[in-house]
Parts: C-alpha cells; structure tokens; sequence
C-alpha cells in the first residue's frame, strides 16, 4: 500500500513468496481451508494495491497449483482433519503480512501462525501423510512459480533476434526493463534503430532513451507528439502491458492506445512483450476492477502556472478549492471551473495488437489469450 | 531520416552581426528574426501578420533612386529581408502566401508615382481582408456550430480556435471545453488562460490522456497551419494524433482555417514536409525531477528529435471551417482553383 514495491515483477515475487510462505507454515488442513486462506490472503493484498493486478494473478496461480493437487489426489481425503481457521490472517495481522511482504518472506506470518496454534482447540488430526505428500507437492509448484518469474526478461529476449532485423526502425513508449533487455539481446546480433517517446507524465522514456544509447543502440527521443507523425517511418512498435487482460486487449501506460491507433493507421505491427504472470482473467471494465489510477493534476498543470493565477484573480476557480479535481463523468457546462485529468493508465483493445510475446518460448495472438486463461487459472477463481 | 529538413540552429545577436547582411537590413526584419527564431512569436496568423508589417515599414522607408523600375530596386531588399528571415526560421505556409501576393502586386507596379502607395495598400488590404476579416466572419460562423452542452476539444493554441471559442462564450452557448497539450512547446496552457478569463469551463489533459477524455467529447475544434490540395491538414505536432483518435470514436473534427492558408501542394505523410524544432526543449524537466537527457550530445548514438508539425489525412477530417463556408477536406483544390483564377483576374 505505500508502495514501496516499485514494479509488477517485484510485486509477483513477493506475493508468491509470501505464499509460499503460508503454504508452508499452514497447518495441516484439509485443502479447502488452504484455497481459503490464499483466497482471504490474496484479496487482502489485492486491495491494498488495486491496479497492481499481478498480485490477483499469482494469488490464482497457487489456488491453480492447489487445485491441481487436489484433483491429482482423489481419493483418501479425510474429513477429520484440523481446520486452522485463517481469522489470524485477517486485519490485525495485516502488519505482519504487509512487514513480510515488504521484506519477501519474513518472519511475519511465521510467528503470527505460531502464536495463533497455540489458541486453536485441538482436533484430531488424521491421515497426516496423504496431506504432506500434496503440499509438498503445492510448495514445489510456488517454488517452480518463483522460478519462472526469474526469468521473465530473459526468456522473452529469447525471442528477440526471430522479431528485430537488419536496419529496422523500432519506436518504444517509455521505460521498460523487459524491452530494453529484449532490444539488447537483439543488439548483439542486428544493427537497427530506436525512437523512445518520452511519455509524459512520467517521462521515463527519457530514462529509456539514455539506457538503450549507452547499450550502443542508434537512439532517437522525441515527445509524444510526434509519435504520429515519426510512425509513418516506424517498422515495428515494441511495447510491453501493465496487465494483459481476458478478452486480449491489455492495459498499459496511459498514451498507449494514441500509439497503438498510429501504428494500426499506419500499418506498423504492434508488438506486445508480457510475462504471463501478467495474464489476468478480468475483463477492462469489470465492475470489480479498478481500471485507472488518477494521480495529482500538478503532474500535468503545476499549481503555481499562471493559467491558474490569472483565473484565480478573475475568481473563476471555486473558491475554497481552488483547483478542484474532480473525477465527476458528467461536464457541468455551467459551472466555471477547473478539473485537471491525470489517468495512469489507458486500455488498448484486442484488433489493435498485432502480437503478444511471452516468457513461454512462443508468441500468441489476441484472440489465443482466452484460451491460455485455462491453462493457467482454474475457472473457479476467476 | 530528416535529412532533407534544415537542421534547427541557434540564431542570436552575434550571429546575426556576424553573418554579414545585417548591417543592410531594416531594423524591424532583425527584431521580428530574433523573435521568431527564439519561439517568442508563433501561429500561422501571428507570424504572417507580423512579417507584413515588417514588409510595410520596409516600403515606407524605402527610398526609390528615381528613374528605375520600382520593382527591380524594390526586390532585392524584400528578399534579402525574406531570406534573412528564413534563415532565422522556416516560413509558414501563411508567411508563404503572403510573400506570393506582394511580390505579384510588386511586379505589377513598374514606374508609378504612387506605387509606394499602392504597394503600402496590398499589404494592408491583404491582412484586413485575409486574415481580419476572415477569422472574423469565420469565428462568427464556426460558432454557431457550438450548441448548448457542448464539449468541445482543442490541442494547442490557435488564434481562430480562440476566436470561435470566445465568440460562442459571448453569445451566452453553455458549452464547456477540453484542452488538450503537450510538450515541448504546451501551448494549451496559453489557451487555458483565454478560457478561464472568459470564464468558460475547462479541462486540461495531456495528450496522452486522449482516450481517457474522449468518450465525454462531442466534438474536436482544431487550427491549421495550412490545408493542402490532397484535404490533409497540417497544423502542430500532436494533432494528428487528436483528429485520429476524435475520428476512430466518431467524433467529428472540425479544422478552422482562413483560405490564405490553403495550398496547391499535396502530402502524405508528416515527414515529407516538417520542420525540425529545438531539440533541446525536451531536455529540461518539469517540476525539478531528473533530467535523463541531460548533456545528450556527449552520449554516443543518442539524438533528440523535435517535430514542429504533423500531417493528418483528410479522412480524419469531417469539415473545413473557412470565411466563405463550410466544406469537406475533399473540396479544397476547388478553393485553390478560385483562388488561382482569381489571381490571374486581378
């Protein structure tokens, strides 16, 4: 929530690892408290940080793990087998989660755990090996999770040399550690050229344009607004997605979807690099999901600009607030004053991507991301 | 890849003393030059009007020898004035114009008394009635096309925009508007002001907010710096980006422009025609955050590029807004066509 983890792939790791950690110190329990209490783990940590949708995905991805498991294992599921209720995992321990998180597997949860043994009327437990061999079992599929997301980068700049050729221009949007290792992969092998747009607000494609130069790439950074105008000599647009959403489209750095349109006007393909931790089984405009993150208007419009100062002596802002920020759909058109927009995010539907590559060893189109849902989710905790 | 556009240099005092010429040119044309080239002045309308009354002063200072043709000792001055000019940055399609009918209204007027005069009448007459009287009628028609609970867009700054904008906010229309802009040069803010002062509602989004605004828009209003015979527009760097995406959502976009804009050329894309802008404009950031491209010369393969402009096509345009009517961007080489025959009337 304080948003001390600064990317998706730290928050996957994290929240996999803390899994695994709960997994691990869990009681034996029967299998449906153990889906329960990632569950109610999950949620918890889903909320805290709504647009960081990969924490949603890896929570699924072990309640996949387990389920398997569970299917695997049939028969000789006992019913009398201790049920270590997760309260202990609910708000109070928050802290502890929220210490473990930030510290990637501390001994948070351990000792809440403990302490909360302690309280639990015993019942008796039964069959207890049948239950150890699958969650040994579960732990060895979080291990085998923590793993892959390891490698993210590196298994999609695998790929790199099959996508970049000799003397192509290739425009990126931003800053992003997957495309500038999957552009320096391909370095080694091809001589092609960059075009970095800056991406306001952010302006970390600033950042990104230093980084690929010094990786001896032929870089050039322009502003935003030339992003249409550079794509009539752009080959190939490499981008990676903040979340890549059920129906295809993904959900990316606001200004996105301008590029994407230039690219498809220009018919310029729109490649998209994205781990497959990404992949979550919502939809853009969900009820549930809290699509955007509307940041400080003083990223866009400084508070001391003298478009404000001069419509504040003309007393055109409200008074009390001054500069108001209003997230309000409908456009009074009698009230004169002053909202400020500052979106973080911007979806690009499904018929504007020409690719997606992932750490899976093969690239796939929009209209195949339904079907990797199942492979990597179980459709009961979509 | 812009290797046919001039490269973007830096004109100040010294260099202009040190290239020579100065010392022979009026001292209005070196003013207006700095200005222009340090980005004080901009907009197709601006610019121009500001050039011709350079050209006036010119007139009225100049001294005939007697005896000559008043065109052979006129011309050479104009254009070491329009040269210098261009040297301190590229002219407009507007300034282009312009310069076309002088220089046409100059040839014509060989060993007349008054041709001062006369010359000294083309030039006002020129800006009264192309570029006056045209964004005015034009702003009266164009906002009679704003109605109540408007939501209209703009990117950028442009003098007919405002014209059109403040023009429908004195009739009493409630209508509120989207600002949209972006950097280098964050024109917007300046048309922000404007608004806010004649107290109509706004809102200011970045560029790359454009979708996120957009479904609550019912209509895009841009400027031009110029409309071509193939219908495509050019105007700043970023609009293109606007009208395709107003287009792409069925929004429909409205391009206000003076037919002294309009010309004969046709283009494609935005690369074929543009012009290169300060590249070190992008390197300053704001808010005091870091500056990554700081000290980008010393960095081995690293460029800035600036566009000063762009081009959309015109199936992104649904109308052009001009002081004899409204048209569709496929009608605008039937404009050129009236606009030749009468020069050749004349």
């Amino acid at each position: 929530r304080q948003r001390k983890v600064e990317t998706s792939l730290d928050a996957a790791k994290g929240t996999a690892e803390l899994l695994r950690q709960l997994v691990t110190s869990s009681r034996l329990s029967d299998p449906q408290s153990l889906l329960d209490e990632v569950k109610r783990v999950g949620l918890t940590l889903q909320a805290a940080q709504p647009t960081e949708l990969v924490i949603g995905n890896i929570a699924r991805r072990v309640l996949h793990i387990i389920r398997e498991e569970v299917e695997a294992d049939e028969e000789g599921q006992d019913e009398d087998l201790e049920v270590d209720h997760a309260q202990k995992e609910s708000a109070p321990a928050m802290g502890g989660l929220s210490r473990a998180f930030r510290l990637s597997g501390g001994h948070g949860p351990a000792t809440k755990l403990d302490a909360s043994r302690h309280q639990d009327s015993p019942k008796k437990k039964s069959q207890p090996v049948t239950f150890w061999a699958r969650k040994q079992e579960v732990i060895d599929g979080v291990n085998d999770l923590i793993e892959e997301l390891k490698d993210i980068d590196s298994s999609i700049a695998n790929q790199a040399v099959e996508h970049i050729h000799a003397n192509e221009v290739i425009l990126t949007f931003g800053y992003s550690r997957t495309v500038l290792q999957f552009l320096k992969r391909a370095r080694e092998k091809r001589f092609f050229q960059a075009v970095v747009a800056e991406a306001a607000p952010t302006y970390e494609g600033q950042r990104m344009a230093r980084e690929l130069a010094a990786l001896g790439i032929q870089t050039t950074a322009i502003s935003d607004s030339a992003i249409y105008a550079m794509m009539a000599r752009v080959n190939k647009v490499v981008v990676t997605a903040h979340a890549l959403l059920a129906d295809g489209g993904i959900m990316a750095p606001i200004g996105m979807h301008l590029v994407a349109m230039a690219a498809k006007h220009h018919a310029v393909p729109f490649v998209v690099l994205v781990g497959i931790y990404k992949l979550t089984p919502l939809f853009a405009h969900e009820p549930g999901l809290n699509f955007n993150e509307l940041k400080s208007p003083a990223s866009i419009l400084p508070y001391n600009d003298e478009a404000l100062l001069a419509a504040d002596s003309s007393s055109c802002l409200d008074a009390e607030s001054g500069l108001e920020f209003d997230v309000d759909d409908s456009v009074s058109t009698s009230h004169p004053y002053l909202q400020v927009h500052n979106p973080s995010f911007d979806y690009v539907p499904p018929a504007l991507i020409s690719l997606f590559i992932t750490d899976q060893g093969h690239g796939f189109m929009p209209s195949y991301v339904y079907r990797q849902l199942y492979e990597w989710y179980h459709k009961s905790d979509w | 890849l812009f290797a046919h556009l001039p490269r973007h240099h830096e004109v100040d005092v010294a260099g202009v003393v040190a290239r020579g010429t100065a010392a022979a040119l009026p001292l209005p044309a070196i003013q207006l030059g700095l200005t222009l080239a340090q980005g004080s002045l901009r907009g197709a309308n601006a610019r121009c009007i500001a050039m011709l009354d350079v050209f006036r002063q010119v007139v009225l200072e100049f001294r005939s020898a007697g005896g000559r043709e008043f065109a052979r000792e006129l011309n050479p001055l104009l254009n070491s004035v329009i040269s210098f000019l261009v040297f301190c940055r590229p002219l407009s399609v507007s300034m282009g114009a312009a310069i076309k009918h002088v220089k046409a209204a100059v040839e014509k007027l060989k060993l007349e008394p008054s041709a001062k005069e006369r010359l000294l009448g083309v030039i006002s007459s020129f800006v009264q009635e192309k570029i006056l009287f045209a964004g005015d009628h034009l702003a009266g028609e164009a906002a009679k096309r704003i109605q109540s609970d408007d939501v209209v867009l703009t990117y950028g700054y442009s003098s007919v925009v405002a014209a059109v904008l403040l023009r429908a906010a004195a009739a009493g229309t409630p209508f509120a508007v989207v600002v949209a802009d972006a950097r280098p040069l964050l024109e917007g803010r300046r048309m922000l002001r404007a608004l806010l002062a004649a107290r109509v509602p706004a809102q200011y989004v970045a560029l790359n907010g454009l979708s996120f605004v957009l479904p609550r828009v019912t209509k895009v209003l841009l400027g031009a710096g110029a409309v071509l015979s193939n219908g495509a527009v050019l105007a700043r760097a970023g609009s293109a980006a606007v009208a395709m995406a107003a287009s792409a959502a069925h929004v429909p976009v409205l391009v206000a422009a003076e037919t002294y804009k309009f010309h004969e050329r046709v283009q494609l894309d935005s690369i074929t025609h543009n012009e290169l802008g300060d590249p070190d404009l992008l390197v300053e950031m704001p808010g005091g955050e870091k500056a990554w491209l700081e000290g980008w010369r010393e960095q081995e393969g690293l460029g800035l590029l600036s566009l000063m402009y762009d081009t959309m096509p015109a199936q992104f345009v649904s109308m052009v807004i001009t002081e004899v009517g409204a048209i569709p961007p496929t009608s605008v080489p039937v404009i050129l066509r009236e606009q030749r025959a009468d020069g050749n009337m004349a």
